[in-house]
């Protein structure tokens, strides 16, 4: 039950992030919303029983590839011209989802002879070895530096 | 049920990356909408094969590699297009045409 609580969340969280990142001005706003839903995406993995996974996602994503985006996107000023257009974007969406999820559920794909994950906190915190942990801990150190230094980088007269 | 789950949150974002593919003028939302793609791909791939068994290893590594070098290509793209004068308005790359 945990886990479908989890899973749901997450669902709710990734569209909202989703929106937010499209509905961004600031090219840097959307890059942060773009690192939380890598992150999200890691803590699928994590509800997916596959924690090598999950940390290795976590460092090549946020740890890598975040960080890089987030060093190219700072010094962009923002766009003078409206980027996305909300309502077709909103509506595609919904589209295409119908699309590719209703013959899926509709005609039993995902059938029930499947694995049973057994999800809960205590085997979620039975994950976060010594070992693993010493990469979650390389992670936050890769982003947080480079988050720092794109604050200093855009503080005015900082570096003058 | 739970594999239902991953499998419809994936499609959302699939949806929403191609959808933001096809509706953006702005290069650097239509990159993050490939990397939205792309971790859907990671996700809904990681779920059947976790699910029904097999090994998942090599396809993710080739989609991680896939989604640096793609970061890679467009933001030198990018900084190619904002160095011309042009922006990021993907509308005016017609104007490199031949």
């Amino acid at each position: 039950m945990f886990d479908l609580i989890i899973s749901f969340l997450i669902g709710i969280i990734d569209i909202f992030l989703i929106v937010a990142m499209f509905n961004s001005k600031e090219m840097m706003h959307a890059a942060l919303f773009l690192a939380i839903i890598f992150f999200m995406n890691a803590i699928t993995f994590l509800v997916l029983n596959q924690q090598l996974l999950a940390v290795i996602q976590l460092m090549i994503m946020v740890g890598g590839i975040a960080t890089y985006i987030f060093v190219s996107v700072a010094p962009i000023k923002k766009p003078s011209f409206n980027g996305t257009n909300m309502p077709a974007l909103a509506l595609l969406s919904i589209l295409i989802f119908i699309a590719i999820a209703y013959p899926l559920v509709q005609k039993g794909y995902i059938s029930s002879n499947t694995i049973n994950y057994s999800f809960d906190v205590t085997s979620m915190l039975n994950y976060v070895t010594f070992n693993v942990s010493i990469f979650y801990v390389i992670v936050i150190m890769l982003f947080t530096s480079a988050l720092g230094a794109i604050i200093i980088m855009k503080m005015p007269g900082l570096l003058e | 049920m739970i594999v239902l789950y991953m499998i419809i949150i994936g499609f959302a974002i699939l949806a929403a990356g191609i959808s933001g593919i096809a509706t953006s003028k702005n290069f650097l939302v239509i990159m993050f909408s490939i990397e939205l793609i792309i971790i859907a791909a990671s996700l809904i791939g990681l779920t059947l094969y976790s699910s029904y068994g097999g090994d998942i290893i090599l396809l993710l590594i080739s989609i991680w590699s896939i989604a640096s070098v793609e970061l890679i290509a467009a933001i030198a793209l990018y900084r190619y297009l904002v160095k011309s004068g042009n922006g990021l308005d993907v509308s005016k790359l017609s104007k490199y045409k031949g």
